[in-house]
């Protein structure tokens, strides 16, 4: 089936590239102790994806929503926490909170978690192309019936580790990083909920996207994505058919 | 009865486990109820104790193809890819893989080295990233479509197999060759250590005296094709993927929902996208991890879907190990191999099962069976649930 799709939802955090980083708020509504064991990504991507959900008038959203996560690198900070806890202390004692953590799809269960979303959940990792991948994979959700909306999310961080890793490859470390979430829904579900539609979603071609860093790694796509959908942005990019609503104020 | 969204048909198979390099090495051994559990000759364990592994004794390539994990699933791929006889052009063909692991078995070594002083070679950090698993596998057949990485934990190999379909019925792609591709590495191993989920002994899936899982390794990939097209072309056909589905406990990181209600939905949900009902299931290739709350949650799901009794029930990884983003890849091997040569796997080393464990539960020995419709499930860290419905290929 070949559904209309919109994008009713957007939301981006993206602080200067090699500049400070300050970490958005906790989303009012969300009780800061439910979050006092989440990463630092875990909270940025609850932002996000909070403020997407919220211009959705999707607060709180259905737990039968799609949640799909796009990141290149995972949290590369608790993977580095992990093997450097096994470097001092040895493997017997490595940490089970950095463990769980270091997977890729940990950013997608705590979010899972905190916004009780039950249905679809999927975390994609395709480098650089990482968010313009998730797009992809839920939009074939959607049309697929898997569910009737998506919330989808990309995010990479900075890290020590990273920055080590790129000085020991010889490439550049531009220190940035990224994230944006969007809500993905068919244009009839928008029209019936009387949600506000950013932009017409015509589709995704994650190979168009660079595969090159622009400093915000896996979320650099979504995050122009999302400022395109705001009207923060003159052009979508090239990756990603979008036509900004008319009647988008 | 025909699936609400148009059927699957599985074309070409390939696999790599502790059963051996191959296919034909995985049936002979599940023929056999030849467990590929072992001591690791290869992992670096550091002060941690050696516990049974299901390892690839033979790493299949060469360093030069790239970290473990590459090079097992590229044999997956590779094999599977000649056994569907390369039924579409590259630019139509999508490599859809999932992998918990990519390269850092080597990153880790890199990273401990560092920490330790030394000057590492920093070139593996190359193959660091989740998603040149797939664009290797994809090289090496020579598909040039879109490649999709997944990395949904133990539920990822499970979870390509639904990407795949569902990008087969947008009509993006002609072929799919979707799977999943993990090794053996410190940093897993370390892990699931630090979480008490391994056992000492070979796992007893949902036994009493269950204690924990075994890691393993390998990789599997499948053919996807439209089964209409599939047909048309003469094309072996394995079987059907004739549904499935993805749901989030929305519960734990690691622990499993002991409702289980989200795997319920699972459950119903990839049944009622096959237009089949609990009734027409044969078998079932369970999670079966061996650890107390995922076969207790399990067990309680099955259960309430399926009735006390049951179809016949086998946990593969007492043969395999958990082999992670592999494992829902090579269990659904496991099950189109049940239904295309007739027999129900065995579940080793259980002797005395749980009260609640699944009725049938096939023990020791496989057992020749006509299958019409086996399910495949696949659990995973962050609550990701997976299930697979299959049929035979001459449905």
């Amino acid at each position: 089936m070949n559904l209309d799709l919109v994008l009713s939802g957007a939301a981006l955090w993206q602080p200067e590239i090699g500049g400070p980083s300050e970490e958005p708020e906790i989303p009012a509504g969300i009780d800061p102790r439910t979050v006092r064991r989440s990463t630092r990504l875990g909270r940025i991507a609850l932002a996000v994806a909070s403020e997407a959900l919220t211009r959705a008038a999707l607060d709180p959203a259905p737990e039968d929503t799609a949640l799909v996560v796009g990141t290149a690198l995972a949290d590369l900070d608790e993977t580095a926490g992990f093997l450097g806890g096994i470097h001092a202390r040895g493997a017997r004692f490595a940490s089970p909170q950095f463990f769980q953590r270091s997977v890729h799809g940990a950013v997608a269960g705590e979010l899972a978690i905190l916004l009780a979303l039950r249905g679809y959940n999927l975390t994609v990792s395709e480098g650089m192309r990482s968010g313009e991948a998730a797009l992809a994979a839920a939009i074939l959700a959607v049309q697929a019936g898997r569910a009737p909306r998506a919330l989808v999310v990309a995010i990479d961080g900075r890290s020590e580790a990273l920055s080590a890793a790129l000085n020991a490859l010889g490439l550049p470390d531009e220190a940035g990083e990224g994230a944006a979430a969007l809500v993905v829904e068919t244009a009839a579900d928008a029209a019936r909920r009387g949600a506000p539609v950013l932009a017409a979603l015509g589709g995704v071609n994650p190979s168009m996207a660079p595969g090159f860093s622009s400093g915000r790694h896996g979320a650099s796509g979504l995050c122009d994505v999302a400022r395109y959908a705001l009207g923060e942005s003159p052009a979508a990019p090239a990756s990603v058919a979008l036509t900004v609503s008319p009647k988008k104020s | 009865m025909t699936p609400r969204q148009g059927a699957i048909a599985v074309t070409g198979l390939g696999a790599v486990s502790a059963l051996g390099p191959d296919v034909s090495a995985m049936l002979d051994g599940l023929r056999a109820g030849r467990s590929g559990l072992g001591a690791t000759t290869r992992l670096e364990l550091g002060d941690l104790p050696s516990r049974p592994v299901g390892e690839v004794t033979t790493l299949p390539g060469s360093p030069d193809d790239g970290p473990a994990t590459h090079r097992l699933a590229i044999a997956a791929a590779t094999e599977a890819w000649r056994s569907a006889g390369s039924p579409a052009p590259p630019l139509r063909v999508a490599v859809i893989m999932g992998t918990t692991t990519g390269g850092i078995g080597e990153s880790e070594r890199w990273y401990l080295g560092r920490l330790a002083g030394e000057a590492p070679d920093a070139s593996a950090l190359r193959h660091h990233a989740a998603c040149t698993v797939t664009e290797a596998s994809a090289r090496a057949i020579g598909a040039l479509g879109p490649t999709m990485t997944l990395s949904t934990a133990c539920s990822s190999g499970a979870n390509a197999l639904t990407v795949g379909a569902d990008m087969l019925r947008s009509g993006r792609v002609d072929v799919v060759v979707a799977g999943g591709a993990d090794a053996l590495c410190l940093t897993t191993y370390a892990g699931f250590s630090s979480l008490r989920l391994m056992s000492d002994a070979p796992c007893r899936p949902f036994d009493r005296a269950r204690d924990g899982l075994n890691l393993g390794e390998g990789a599997a990939c499948l053919v996807l094709e439209r089964a209409d097209e599939a047909r048309a072309r003469g094309a072996t056909i394995h079987a059907l993927l004739l549904g499935s589905a993805i749901s989030c406990d929305a519960h734990h990181m690691t622990a499993p929902a002991p409702d289980g209600l989200a795997v319920l939905a699972a459950l119903t949900d990839a049944l009622d996208r096959a237009a089949l009902t609990p009734a027409d299931v044969d078998y079932i290739n369970a999670h079966g991890t061996a650890t107390p709350a995922n076969d207790e949650a399990e067990a309680r799901a099955l259960r309430q879907v399926f009735g006390a009794s049951g179809p016949p029930v086998s946990a593969s990884k007492s043969f395999l190990g958990h082999t992670l983003g592999a494992a829902g890849a090579l269990e659904a091997v496991v099950t189109v191999l049940a239904l295309r040569e007739g027999f129900v796997p065995a579940t080793l080393n259980t002797e005395s099962p749980e009260d609640d464990a699944p009725a049938d539960l096939v023990l020791g020995a496989p057992r020749d069976a006509s299958i019409r419709v086996a399910v495949s499930t696949s659990f995973a860290f962050g609550g990701n649930n997976a299930v697979l419905v299959f049929g035979r290929g001459d449905r």
